[in-house]
Formats: structure tokens, sequence, C-alpha cells
């Protein structure tokens, strides 16, 4: 196994509020990590910061050897939890754009993957339903051959169905030479397939560990240590 | 950068169909006008409405393509959606790059189809044909004029790239700060005064000023205006120069998305 992404003493604040303290990290390839913790916590900005969407305040973040940057952006898969496709787009000009943008994009897996979802190529992006928008996301995001994958929130506000959809493809596509961060507050949705959880809370890591090892120690599954963790929160 | 440059002009694509339509909506409400005029008011007429048509229509393009050039990087550093530019493996200097681009292809594409639209109504409402003989002007008066239209150009440029490097600042340095519309008008202000210290260190650099120019130019007109132009394009384009460096450096080391 190989150390994907380091990260060492990572502080990143807005204004007076600070998003991550001393945040200390390391993502081996080969395993699904699970960032858990309420809404507030900071798993965004940590994925921003290694996306290279934000810029962290002090510490350092190598991926693979390398500082954030449009290098690292072209074997990094980051899909952020907003609606960050552009809404005059069809479906089909989506797909395009990452075709055109990503060397690491599987077109041929993409137009399966849009069949799977049912999705409508010729549909506007702007028109497509908040489900359709997340299997849309999905689908461009895993359908790279990249190195690190990051999903944000990738089953909020979806329903059964597309929740169940999008677990799938997730599994169906983990490459066992990367690494995939999946950030959620939904815990017992994604327990199953976490190699490794990361308990994040007030910008700081609670807890980290394999999934498998917590679980033992504590004499209980991930959903109550959630609990028993961010009782306060 | 192609393929930026062809998102780009995706993206326009219903901006330009509606401003299309509105173009053709208004020729043919001009053309309306015109030839419901009794023929023997037409000639005279004709230019009066040739002169209000074609003057709505540089003002609508004129505003048209200002405000796209302004959205053109806003929509992309303020709005969500742009995360899908951000992500790409592309660098800040190239997406900077690449929106430039495209927007001297917009100004010239909306130059030209204003232009046809004169030719069209020169020859239509009677006062053609336009005479395309070059006019016998001397070397000096050629070179002023290339020069000037390269000046508004690059002019145009440093403008856009006056407002992207305030909005690359305010989503970089000042990104944590309160008040945001006036930082960020602030920001364009201080750019503007920087720039005009830029132009007059090349000026005393150079050893002349615009002032000096004039004061000289009594004597020979044509000189001084091409000696000012020179200057002009040469203190624009330096502050041009660093004015994408310091936004391609933000948009690619500082941004804050």
């Amino acid at each position: 196994m190989n150390t994907m992404i380091k990260i060492v003493d990572l502080h990143k604040s807005y204004m007076t509020k600070k998003a991550l303290r001393n945040v200390n990290l390391e993502f081996q390839s080969g395993k699904i990590y699970g960032l858990l913790g309420p809404n507030g916590s900071g798993k965004t900005t940590l994925m921003k910061v290694i996306a290279d969407l934000h810029q962290q305040n002090e510490g350092e973040i190598l991926i693979c050897g390398e500082k954030p940057s449009h290098k690292t952006r072209a074997f990094v898969a980051f899909m952020p939890t907003e609606n960050f496709i552009y809404g005059w787009m069809k479906v089909k000009e989506a797909l395009q754009f990452y075709k055109d943008m990503y060397q690491d994009f599987d077109m041929e897996r993409a137009e399966e993957l849009i069949q799977f979802m049912e999705l409508d190529k010729n549909q506007k992006v702007a028109s497509l339903s908040t489900g359709q928008k997340a299997r849309l996301k999905i689908t461009l995001t895993i359908c790279r051959r990249a190195k690190i994958y990051m999903l944000d929130e990738p089953l909020n506000g979806l329903d059964p169905i597309s929740r169940t959809k999008i677990k799938e493809c997730i599994i169906d596509q983990f490459d066992s030479e990367g690494v995939m961060i999946i950030s959620t507050h939904l815990v017992n949705e994604v327990e199953q397939i976490l190699d490794e959880v990361i308990f994040i809370g007030g910008g700081e890591i609670i807890i980290s560990g394999e999934t498998e090892t917590l679980r033992a120690e504590r004499g209980k599954g991930l959903e109550d240590i959630y609990r028993e963790v961010f009782a306060n929160a | 950068m192609l393929k930026l440059i062809k998102f780009e002009f995706m993206r326009k694509k219903m901006v330009f169909l509606i401003a299309g339509a509105l173009t053709v909506l208004g020729q043919l409400f001009a053309m309306f006008q015109y030839y419901k005029l009794d023929e023997t008011v037409r000639n005279y007429a004709g230019e009066e409405i040739f002169t209000i048509f074609m003057s709505f229509t540089i003002f609508g393009f004129g505003l048209l393509y200002f405000i796209d050039l302004i959205l053109l990087i806003k929509d992309d550093l303020f709005k969500q959606e742009g995360y899908m530019l951000f992500m790409t493996p592309h660098n800040g200097y190239k997406i900077l790059g690449s929106k430039l681009i495209f927007a001297l292809l917009e100004g010239f594409i909306i130059a030209v189809v204003y232009l046809a639209l004169a030719y069209l109504n020169v020859n239509m409402m009677g006062m053609g044909p336009i005479d395309f003989r070059m006019p016998e002007f001397d070397v000096a008066w050629i070179e002023l004029i290339v020069k000037g239209l390269f000046l508004g150009v690059i002019m145009l440029i440093e403008f856009a790239l006056t407002v992207y490097l305030s909005f690359a600042l305010f989503k970089s340095l000042f990104t944590n700060a309160r008040f945001k519309g006036l930082i960020t008008f602030g920001i364009f202000i201080v750019i503007n005064m920087v720039k005009g210290q830029i132009v007059e260190l090349i000026g005393k650099v150079f050893g002349r000023s615009f002032e000096s120019i004039h004061l000289n130019a009594s004597g020979a007109m044509l000189e001084a205006a091409n000696s000012a132009m020179t200057l002009g394009i040469g203190a624009t384009l330096v502050s041009a120069i660093i004015l994408f460096f310091a936004t391609g450096y933000l948009l690619e080391n500082r941004i804050n998305l």
C-alpha cells in the first residue's frame, strides 16, 4: 500500500472561525475512507483544500508527492456536494466537457452509466431533479479513471432508489490501486463499504482508524459510535 | 486551451441566439419603418432611420459585450458552477488566457456583424454604394490608424484584466473580509491608481509624457500623435502583462472558491 495523500498540521480558517485545526492524516491506496461528522464539522473544507479549490492557512498536503495544484487535479476526481454542473448544459454536453477536460474520462463507461442512472442525455441540467443531478454528478466523477476519488455527501437528499444506484456505482467503480474518500453524516448508508473511518468535529480529527477495529474495540456499530462521539454536537 | 475556448462559445450560444434574434427583429422593424415612408421622403428619412437603428444597435452590442466581459469570469468565481471549470487540470494562466481570447473573438464577431449590418443598411436605404477604394492616406496616417486600433484592443484587454484582478483578489487574499462589494470596488479603484502610476513611470523612463507630447504637438501634430500612441501602447501593454500574471498567479495559487 502506498501513501496517496499526506496531510501535516493543516489549519484553515474563515474570518474568525477555525474550519480545520491541526489535521494530520494519511490516506493509503486500496482503501475506501469515510469522513464522518455533522454539518459544519470541516469535512467539505478538508476535501476542498485537497481538491485545490481552497487554500490552507498553515500546514502541508502532499498528493502522490505533489502539493495540490492543477497537476494534481488531473488525477483527483472530486465531487462537491453543491450542484456544480453548469445549468445551461445538456447531459450529453456535460459528458463531452469531462471528456474534453480530463484525459482519464471513460466516455464508454459514462454512456452505460447514464442509462443505468436513467438519465436522458438530451435533457438540460437545469431541468433535472435533485436526485437526477446527484446521479449525473456521481456519473461524471466516477467515470474518470482517477487515482483519488473524493465524494462530498454523495447521498444527501436522495430517495432510496437513487441512494442504492449510487452505492452500487461506487462499489463497482472502486479500483484497488486508488483511494476513495466519502464524506457523509449518513453513517448507516455507507458503513458496509468503508475500510477506514475518520470522525471529524469542530475542524479536528476526533477518532480515526479501521472500521473493523473500531467496531471491535467499542463493541458497537459505526452509527452508535457516531452518536457517542457527536452526542453534544 | 482550444477546448476551453470551445466551451466558452458553447456557454454563450444562448446569449448569441437571443442577441441575433433581437438584431433581426430590430432590422425588420427598421426596414418596415423605411418602406412604409413615401418614396419622395425616403432618401432623407432613410438616413435618419439608419442613424437611429445603427446607434441603438451599437449601444445594445456594446452593453451586451461589456456585461459579458465582466460575467465571463465573475460567474465562475462567484457561483458554485465555477467549480466545474476550476476542478479541471488547467492552470490559472490558461483559464484566464482562454477567457481573454474568447473575449477578443467575441468582440471581433460583434464588430463584423455590426459592420455587415451597416453595409447592408447603407445599400438598402439608398445611401450606397460604399466606395471601398483606399483613401490616399500617407504612411503616417495609416500607422496612426493601425496603432489606434491596436491600442483600442489592448485597452479593452487591460480593462477586462483590471476587473478580473479585482475579482481574483476578492476571492483569494480578501476572501474572509466583510463588506465584500465595497472591497471589490475599492480594489478596482486602487488597481486603476496603480496602473496610472505605471503609465507615469514608463513615461519618465522614456523621458516624455503624454502632456509633453501635447505641448510639443503644435508643429508636428501627426508625429506627436504617433509618438503618444506608441507610448500609450507600450504603457498599456506593460500594465496588461502585469495584470495578466498577477491575476493568473492568484487564480492558480491563492483562490478560495
